[in-house]
């Protein structure tokens, strides 16, 4: 009787007899499957792996405007100049062009103008592509870069049809730029053979580039993406015609890697230019370089790494499970994993250290501020009592609490507004800056508010922050800014609101006090200084101005400030615009961004550089050494898989006994 | 049945309509302007010239809903409103604010990345739940029912963000099974789909089996298992063939439904596991405050969720004859 029951028991049940060879079908893929996440048949070699979040919308070097494309686009064009990759502060080198430039001042009946000439390398040729014939000369679809085709970059970021984001900023400083741009707007095409007055290419290796007025930032500009070489054949192969797409998705240019794949939200691929010009990797750096293994690699040929594997990746959990699988080279450091990697010290935990794991740190050339608004009638004005109450809420801030609690002590706390390793940062302190509550006390009785109290009323002094900090994590910021401030004795009003009404507030100067930030665009002292000068006040001008900060003498010094070449007048002159701004307290700067990154034990010349974006030419990698590591952990633990089948397939064996015994 | 289908059609013109409107007034309205907008996609430092530049290139230049500027009927034309719902119902998406690629053309490339996740998922969910609940009803008032009920029970009430996170960690980082994320089109990209389909079919399998098991222990006390039983047939044999059968439409329902999903994706499972299909172009989308993009798949899920109410109606026929569509 029992031996009839399991032989209709199991013969009878089709679904059971189906799923034992399901189930040794999936167990089998599941052992092939892996932690790889690259294709199989590519080998690693000198690869170097890692990730990118924000998926690149313009690969256009007179378009894409922002940091994550950079990384991209930098890599595959190259510009006049560029960054030191060691040396701090940063300092700008040749790269296309032979030299620094010559600056030569132009007398011309309306004014003075200042000429920039510069001569340019002889041995360098774009990536081979078929927008170019096959030459002769260089034995492939080559040629060599030309003056001609800077004059061509630089009237694509004057064409009206082209969104050049910086436009209106080197409209108001190259001679006929402006003029190149209306010249067009009309036309169904733009018309490249139409003269750029202010950019000129007398022989090819001449570039002469015109300003209106002295403008040393130029160089900076010289050294961005926007102003790389674009050879004319690109230009017009390129035209979106005849399936052949875009120069936005087809880049041509002359850096150290081009691209050989893009699948849109997947990957990227850079290769080795084999073709690249000469230049070698630093010989000297900064001190203490050596120290960390920098200069190993001094005088070798660039670029040092084969390929560039760079993935999707938009989540940070999968990133950094992936980076300690050995499948990233570097990472940055995500808030989630941050207590899992560095300590309350700000060091290395111990576990990373076992796995080879380095830690490295860099200060962004970024600033984040509390601005008052100079219009307001209580907060704002040049009035002693306005003063005193701005510095007595700049002293009771405690900023080292608020990194400390809120950004895993990430950042510095700002003294001034030039961020460290900008020229002109002093380095000094702001005697308004960081919580001095008796100090801060004495202030606002100064300014007419004993314990906070306003004697208008009998009653604490009510005072604004508009802020646009409207998800529930960031009410624990709120609360610790209110806490702050009202231990003053006055009542904050946190005025939350969605940013779109927030942006309309500020923009109408319809505020006391907000709460912003400025990341700088090059690192020169006036892309930071100008945010407080007088003609970029948002009211009236819808400047970037926010605090509406009105100083004749600040804007005088910041007028020649900007015109002046790096030395000790012009170190001296931003001093005084900073203690100007530490006295009349428009801002009170709170931080400047701290950025980590980690990285394994075979990444090599690792150094963090947030202002330049080429980096990877200087860096490699011990392919050995990753592999060596991806086998202890990223290897598949394959016995729970039987011990999972065990426990499926006795499910049915269960399932008898259990009903035998239920039926009695 | 084909005027009732006719006649649901119907109803669900005006849920579009109203779908419609409902964007715009998001997506236009409540955005706050045409400024605001190209503040949002353009980012906070782009300077004013390069903002009113953008604005003209969109269109967005246009009054909201009555241009007093336009005259006769160009000025309900010449309106953001106008241009909203001709472009929605004529299926012309436009170009991507972000990237300013053509949106039909990335939806339809994007779709079957989510189809190769979405369709084995459903697959296999529908599979194991019915495997399940047909084996929680053969083992009912046994202790493993028990035991299985109360762990469905359980599997509901973990969201779905737990899956995703700690099913990457299991599967992925313990047991080293799985790529932890990334996708190549199949065949060759099975191994990446492996993981989100394994996750996606277990974060739905608790409430599945319960549900489920429901309905087969509704249709086990009905006459025709008794009669079934009468007749000598085995149990496993009644509730595989008989039962599993007449369960079908409260099954169907449930799977028909969630079709939307299959052609859409899911957006945390794709974001998560960086499958590139339409859920995670929408978290993009909605990233990069990129209006267009999000107003065309709303509008989508919106008519692929009416098209699945009226398949459901339809299935009902088709798994059972004795029902008349009117």
């Amino acid at each position: 009787m029992k031996g009839k029951f399991a032989r209709r028991y199991f013969r009878s049940n089709p679904l059971f007899l189906l799923a034992v060879p399901l189930l040794f079908g999936v167990a089998g893929f599941l052992l092939s499957c892996g932690t790889n996440p690259y294709p199989r048949e590519e080998t690693s070699g000198h690869t170097y792996y890692t990730s990118y979040a924000d998926p690149p919308k313009h690969l256009d070097p007179a378009v894409s405007y922002y940091s994550y494309e950079a990384t991209i686009v930098d890599h595959i064009y190259e510009t006049l100049y560029q960054y030191h990759y060691l040396k701090r502060p940063y300092e700008l080198t040749p790269l296309l062009a032979e030299t620094m430039p010559k600056v030569i001042y132009v007398k011309y009946p309306d004014g003075d103008r200042v000429r920039y000439r510069i001569r340019i390398r002889d041995d360098v040729l774009y990536h081979e592509d078929p927008c170019f014939t096959v030459s002769k000369e260089w034995g492939g679809r080559t040629r060599a870069v030309r003056a001609a085709d800077f004059v061509t970059a630089f009237k694509r970021l004057a064409d009206p049809r082209v969104p050049c984001p910086i436009r209106p900023i080197l409209s108001g400083v190259i001679v006929g730029m402006k003029g190149f741009t209306e010249a067009n707007k009309d036309r169904a095409r733009t018309d490249y053979d139409l003269p750029l007055e202010g950019v000129q290419a007398p022989d090819s290796r001449t570039l002469e580039i015109e300003l209106l007025r002295p403008y040393p930032q130029i160089r900076y500009w010289l050294a961005m993406h926007f102003t790389s070489p674009i050879p004319q054949e690109a230009l017009e192969y390129y035209n979106g015609e005849e399936g052949r797409g875009t120069l936005d998705r087809h880049p041509v240019g002359t850096g150290p890697f081009r691209m050989t794949e893009w699948v849109r939200r997947q990957r990227i691929v850079l290769e080795k230019n084999s073709r690249y010009h000469e230049e070698c990797y630093p010989s000297e750096g900064e001190p203490g370089d050596e120290e960390a293994g920098l200069l190993r690699d001094a005088g070798k040929r660039l670029p040092l790494l084969d390929r560039i594997v760079l993935s999707y990746e938009v989540e940070s959990i999968p990133r950094w499970r992936k980076f300690l699988q050995g499948w990233y080279d570097a990472t940055g450091l995500a808030r989630e994993t941050f207590d899992q990697v560095v300590t309350k010290r700000g060091e290395l935990a111990a576990p990373m250290a076992v796995r080879g794991v380095r830690l490295h740190k860099a200060v962004e050339p970024a600033i984040y501020y509390f601005a008052f608004n100079m219009n307001d009638s209580v907060v704002g004005g040049s009035s002693r009592s306005a003063r005193k109450l701005r510095q007595a809420l700049s002293a009771v801030f405690d900023t080292e609490r608020f990194l400390r609690i809120f950004l895993n002590g990430r950042g510095i706390p700002a003294q001034e507004i030039v961020p460290p390793g900008i020229f002109g940062h002093q380095g000094d302190t702001n005697p308004f800056h960081g919580r001095n509550l008796a100090l801060a006390k004495r202030l606002i009785r100064e300014a007419g508010y004993p314990d906070g109290i306003d004697p208008a009323t009998g009653r604490p002094l009510v005072l604004t922050f508009d802020n646009a900090m409207n998800n529930a994590s960031s009410r624990p910021q709120l609360q610790f800014i209110k806490e702050q401030f009202e231990a003053l004795g006055i009542r904050l009003e946190l005025r939350t609101t969605d940013l779109n009404t927030f942006r309309s507030k500020v923009r109408a100067g319809n505020y006391q006090i907000i709460l912003s930030g400025w990341i700088l665009d090059y690192p020169d002292p006036e892309n930071v200084l100008f945010l407080l000068e007088g003609s970029q006040s948002t009211i009236p001008f819808g400047g970037e101005n926010r605090a509406n900060y009105r100083n004749a003498e600040y804007d005088r010094l910041y007028a020649k400030i900007a015109e002046m070449e790096n030395g000790e007048e012009r170190f001296r002159l931003i001093g005084r615009m900073t203690n100007l701004v530490r006295r009349d307290v428009p801002w009170i700067p709170i931080f400047f961004n701290e950025s980590y990154a980690l990285t394994h034990s075979w990444c090599r010349n690792f150094k963090m550089a947030p202002i330049l974006n080429n980096a990877l030419k200087y860096r490699d990698v011990d392919p050995e050494k990753r592999r060596a590591y991806q086998e202890k952990y990223a290897s598949p633990r394959r016995a729970p898989l039987f011990f999972l089948l065990v426990l499926l397939l006795a499910l049915p064996i269960a399932g008898y006994l259990s009903v035998k015994r239920r039926e009695g | 049945m084909g005027a009732y289908v006719i006649r649901r059609i119907l109803y669900a013109v005006p849920v579009i309509l109203g779908v419609l409107v409902l964007i715009f007034l998001l997506f236009f309205v409540y955005a706050g302007g045409a400024q605001n907008i190209a503040r949002q996609v353009l980012g906070e430092k782009v300077r004013k010239e390069a903002i009113e530049e953008w604005i003209a290139a969109k269109g967005l230049d246009k009054p909201l809903w009555y241009n007093p500027r336009a005259s006769g009927l160009g000025r309900f034309e010449e309106t953001l409103f106008y241009a909203h719902m001709h472009d929605m119902l004529t299926l012309n998406f436009g170009k991507s604010w972000r990237d300013g690629d053509d949106i039909l053309e990335k939806i339809l490339r994007r779709a079957p990345a989510s189809l190769s996740v979405a369709v084995p998922t459903f697959l296999a969910g529908l599979g194991a739940s019915v495997f399940f609940s047909l084996y929680l009803a053969f083992v009912r008032e046994t202790w493993i029912d028990r035991f299985g009920t109360v762990t469905c029970v359980a599997m509901m009430s973990l969201s779905i963000l737990i899956y995703i996170i700690a099913g990457q960690a299991l599967f992925a980082i313990v047991l080293r099974w799985f790529p932890v994320s990334g996708y190549r089109p199949l065949p060759l990209g099975g191994r990446f789909i492996a993981l989100p389909v394994l996750v996606g079919t277990l974060a739905g399998l608790g409430g599945a089996i319960r549900f489920g098991r429901t309905i087969m222990l509704e249709e086990i006390s009905r006459e025709y298992v008794r009669a079934a039983r009468a007749r000598g047939l085995s149990e496993s044999r009644i509730l595989g063939i008989h039962v599993l059968k007449n369960a079908m439409i409260p099954l169907l329902t449930s799977a028909v439904l969630s079709l939307p999903l299959l052609i859409l994706g899911s957006l945390l499972i794709e974001n998560f596991y960086g499958i590139p299909g339409l859920g995670s172009m929408g978290i993009e989308a909605i990233q990069a405050n990129d209006f267009m993009e999000l107003r065309a798949l709303t509008f989508i899920t919106a008519v692929l969720y009416q098209i699945g109410l009226i398949l459901t109606d339809i299935s009902y026929t088709l798994v059972d004859p004795r029902l008349r569509l009117r």
